[in-house]
């Protein structure tokens, strides 16, 4: 006779209960406003911009504090706050499509690897091994420098160079899940591979997934800014990276063409850290009442 | 300590068959690499640079370029086993010893910087550790928390606004001074002096990474029962935290530093880079700026084999510490 | 009974936990002569091993805490000694072994230098500390010491790392050893061999023993004296062979019967009915009332640990028990 279902506490209330235990996480949430804030900014940046940040001026290497550049103007005298404006919606970008094409990468293949099982689990676990072994950042900068750069490319490149990570989580949870009572009666009762991988085991496995997104996307917008300092990065936009490329010639007469994105860029990782933390304990009840 | 037992050979054996088929691949890669860019692979393997006729034509039949793929991978794992890395028409020098010239450089820099962060990082999340949950713990893991979350370079640059050019305390650009004529100690000080700020920089998002393991690992040790064992037998609080609970963190430490080395090595290309210090990093921008490939390529070669080899040891060491893993 | 080293009065130990504070042991007294076996029994979770933690004032979660009492030990206030003096008691005048000798070594350390430590905290000369690793581990039954001192904890069997573990205690020759279920988590015939071993090492060293079991077996042939302990209380204490002859309290008497109809086979398997109370929650009164047959109204008051027949009781009607 086929077992009961084991009943387990529905998707929902779980994540309302996470949601409770995030929000009084005041660092957690103070990242969560200032993601916020940059995310407006970067959808409205025509608006708060002020000026067009690629289009110099008389101005050059103006101080913060200046009349009309109150973040001040770079060696070719565009305005610092315009730059940071506009740069934030390649930082951003780059991160979010990222982490989303990575970690939808990575579910696929930890899903199938731990689904199935024995060889394809072998198969494709030896190749997450080989990915994760590629130097993510040299490697990238390599393919962009022989390949050419723009903004598409870069994700995808980071991206096919980031996947092993959720993979492996993934992996884990359907291992662990794959043998669960709900599922054994699920299949018992005729469901498919594809339900019972998307509706059986998905709702069930992919909250540790949910901090992972913040992760690879802290991490894909700092591999995107070494590959602006490198000046590497799209050559069309401005984004935080070049910014702190052209930084580099200045950094004697101009120290604010460094600090302003700079800072910007601490300001979104810090916030993603804070938030993948929050998240963690949040999604984790056994690590919040340890605490 | 740990008697070197039939089963440790046995798993050294087993973890350098599993490496490689991973250190084929990496090379696979590179190749790859060169062939499939747009444009004349040859070009890729001499660089963007006026090559006399003659060069290109040696190239051509040492790689095979009219041969068909497998041919030219045979060729190519050929030309690289007699250390055939290519000729640097930017540098006017076989890439090989431009490597092996800048390879120092990048060994001193990412060597002294881990070597701090180990050391802080230990400390730091030791006592972390130790007040867990006081005001001393919130002051580490904020610290560490931004230490992880600051680009490398952007640290850099700040370092050398504050230290050399407000203060004017420390030197920034280069290993030594264009003028410096000092030799033996003074030279072993100066190179010291110009090290100081890069290393910082460099070593900061590993001091943040360790402290935080050693946090973790400490304080669970901490709760374990043998520390409650090794309290029963008066053991000093001191040797519970420096030898019971720390040899619980060496593991995760070894990992994590020889788990990362291509981030170590990215970290080390963006640092070398701001502090102008003249290493494989450095060269790699450069190449990258001048469009020097065969450098290029044959860097991400080497960081690659790295990496793997690395991944290797790292294994090794953690069969040393915990005689358990030789089993698994 | 000899001169007591070891003197609990009214022993309070508490716990924070999140559904508010748990007193783990209540209210317990109890003393330990010199060169005696004593057993503390009682069904797991009665806080038998919180006892032995507030005697060591070492405790497995810092939520705990002692709350009252009195702990003399070789005639001083422990509970009044200083943290640094508290350290050099331990291992060397009080020592303790516990009940999974695999989870208290550390897994990444040579046995050898886990005995060693006690004597590395107390400046024993070092050049000697080998030879006396060896002596110890050789008089604790292990052959070829010199080898399995170099070896780790999982390359030893359950019963040798006990007899490692039991190496360490007495390696700075301690006047008291509290033995926490210590064979609880070995084979049958390796519980027999670590018996005997301890009660050998109280016949030669003189050693004093707190044992603490839930096995009546091992008390019936070991133990000078027995404490019974129920729900973080004591039930009961007698000598042995007074206990096994004419228990007096109804819990006592349950325990009794249960482990004899499991070993004499002699009626039905018998247990206690219902089960062991919640600690956070315990039962008004007499904490065993709700599972007592005698229980009467009265029982809804704490009884005081009173002399009935040859022991002392905590029951309002220890005279019916008989
Ligand atoms: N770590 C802990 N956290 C909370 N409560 C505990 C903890 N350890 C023990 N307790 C409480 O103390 C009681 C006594 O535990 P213990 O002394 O281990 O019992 P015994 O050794 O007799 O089996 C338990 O019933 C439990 O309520
Ligand atoms: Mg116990």
């Amino acid at each position: 006779m086929a077992a009961l279902p084991e009943t387990l506490p529905g998707q929902a209330s779980r994540l309302s209960d996470a949601w409770y235990a995030f929000r009084r996480n005041r660092r957690a949430v103070a990242g969560l406003v200032i993601l916020l804030t940059w995310t407006v900014l970067a959808i409205g940046a025509p608006l708060f911009a002020g000026s067009n940040p690629y289009r110099g001026g008389p101005d050059a290497l103006l101080p913060p504090g200046s009349p009309d550049h109150w973040l001040g103007t770079d060696n070719l005298g565009r305005d610092i706050w315009a730059e940071l404006v506009y740069g934030a919606r390649v930082s951003l970008t780059i991160g979010a499509a990222t982490a989303l094409v990575s970690v939808a990468l990575g579910i696929a293949v930890g899903s199938l690897a731990g689904y199935f099982g024995g060889r394809v689990d072998g198969v494709l676990m030896r190749f997450a091994e080989f990915f994760q072994v590629l130097p993510r950042f040299v490697l990238a900068l390599v393919i962009v420098a022989l390949f050419g750069g723009g903004l598409w490319k870069l994700i995808i490149v980071i991206a096919v160079l980031s996947w092993p990570q959720t993979a492996r989580v993934v992996r884990a949870q359907f291992l662990s899940l794959r043998e669960a009572g709900f599922v054994e009666a699920a299949r018992l009762g005729g469901m498919d591979t594809l339900g019972l991988i998307t509706r059986e085991i998905w709702p069930n496995a992919l909250t540790p997934v949910i901090v992972l997104v913040s992760l690879e996307m802290a991490s894909a917008i700092l591999i995107e800014a070494g590959l602006g300092f490198f000046g590497l990065g799209d050559p069309n936009l401005v984004s935080w990276g070049s910014m702190l490329n052209a930084a580099q010639g200045y950094l004697r007469q101009a120290w604010w063409m460094a600090v302003m994105p700079g800072l910007a860029i601490l300001s979104v990782v810090l916030s993603l850290n804070v938030v993948g933390d929050g998240l963690n304990d949040a999604l984790n009840p056994r690590l919040r009442e340890a605490a | 300590m740990s008697s070197a037992s039939p089963a440790l050979f046995r798993y050294i054996g087993v973890r350098i068959l599993q490496a490689l088929p991973l250190l084929l691949g990496v090379v696979v890669v590179n190749f790859l690499l060169i062939q499939l860019a747009p444009g004349d692979p040859t070009t890729v393997l001499i660089g963007d640079y006026p090559a006399p006729e003659e060069y290109v034509r040696q190239v051509r039949a040492e790689f095979g370029l009219d041969q068909p793929l497998p041919t030219r991978l045979v060729n190519y794992l050929g030309q690289l086993a007699q250390g055939n890395l290519g000729y640097s028409f930017a540098n006017r020098m076989p890439v090989r010893e431009l490597i092996l010239q800048r390879l120092g450089a990048t060994i001193l820099l990412t060597g002294v910087a881990m070597a701090l962060a180990t050391v802080i990082g230990v400390l730091a999340g030791v006592w972390a550790a130790r007040y867990r949950g006081k005001a001393t713990d919130g002051v580490v893991q904020t610290t560490a928390l931004l230490g992880y979350s600051i680009p490398e370079f952007f640290l850099g640059q700040i370092l050398i606004l504050i230290f050399a050019v407000w203060l004017g305390w420390l030197p920034s650009q280069g290993m030594r001074s264009a003028r410096s004529t000092a030799t033996g100690p003074a030279a072993t000080l100066e190179v010291g002096l110009f090290l100081i700020l890069p290393a910082i920089a460099l070593s900061m998002r590993y001091v943040a990474l360790i402290s935080r393991l050693t946090r973790a690992s400490v304080a669970e040790a901490l709760t374990s029962d043998y520390v409650l064992g090794a309290r029963a037998r008066g053991v000093s609080e001191r040797r519970v935290l420096f030898v019971h609970a720390l040899r619980n963190a060496a593991a995760p430490i070894v990992t994590v530093i020889g788990y990362n080395l291509s981030f170590i090595l990215a970290g080390s290309a963006l640092v070398e880079t701001v502090f102008a210090w003249p290493g494989i990093g450095r060269l790699l921008f450069d190449s990258i700026t001048r469009r020097d490939y065969p450098v290029m390529t044959a860097i991400l070669l080497m960081v690659s084999i790295g990496v793997v080899l690395a991944n290797l040891i790292t294994d090794l060491i953690q069969a040393v510490i915990d005689p358990r893993v030789r089993y698994s | 009974m000899s001169e007591a080293i070891l003197d609990v009065q009214g022993l309070v130990t508490e716990i924070r936990t999140r559904r508010g504070v748990v007193r783990a042991v209540d209210d317990v007294s109890l003393t330990v002569g010199r060169g005696e076996i004593v057993a503390l029994v009682g069904e797991s979770g009665s806080g038998k091993s919180m006892t032995a933690y507030s005697l060591m004032q070492l405790f497995p979660t810092p939520a705990a805490r002692i709350a009252a009492g009195q702990i003399r030990f070789e005639g001083r206030d422990l509970l009044t000694t200083p943290p640094d003096e508290l350290r050099r008691i331990r291992g060397d005048r009080m020592a303790m072994i516990f009940q999974d000798p695999s989870s208290f070594l550390n897994p990444l350390m040579t046995v050898g230098r886990q005995v060693a430590e006690p004597l590395l905290a107390r400046d024993y000369p070092r050049n000697q500390i080998d030879a006396r690793v060896h002596d110890l581990l050789t008089r604790m039954g292990l052959p070829d010491a010199a080898s399995l001192a170099r070896r780790y904890p999982f390359e030893l069997s359950g019963g040798q790392r006990q007899r490692a573990l039991i190496a360490a205690a007495l390696a700075c020759k301690p006047t008291l050893l509290i033995a926490d279920e210590p064979t609880t988590a070995l084979d049958v015939t390796v519980q027999a061999q670590i018996m005997d071993l301890l009660r050998s090492l109280r016949d030669e060293l003189g050693l004093s023993l707190l044992l603490i079991t839930h096995d009546l077996g091992i008390v019936a042939q070991h133990a000078d004296r027995v404490y019974v302990m129920y729900a973080a209380r004591l039930a009961e204490t007698a000598t042995t062979r007074d206990l096994f002859h004419d228990p007096r309290h109804p819990y006592t008497r349950g325990l009794l019967r249960s482990t004899l109809s499991i070993e004499g086979a002699s009626d039905e398997l018998y247990s206690i009915p219902g089960v062991v109370p919640n600690l956070a929650a315990p039962p008004q009164g007499c904490r065993f009332h709700p599972r007592c047959p005698l229980a009467t109204e009265t029982c809804h008051q704490q009884p005081p640990l009173a002399a009935a027949g040859a022991s002392l009781v905590a029951c309002w009607y220890s005279d019916r028990v008989a």
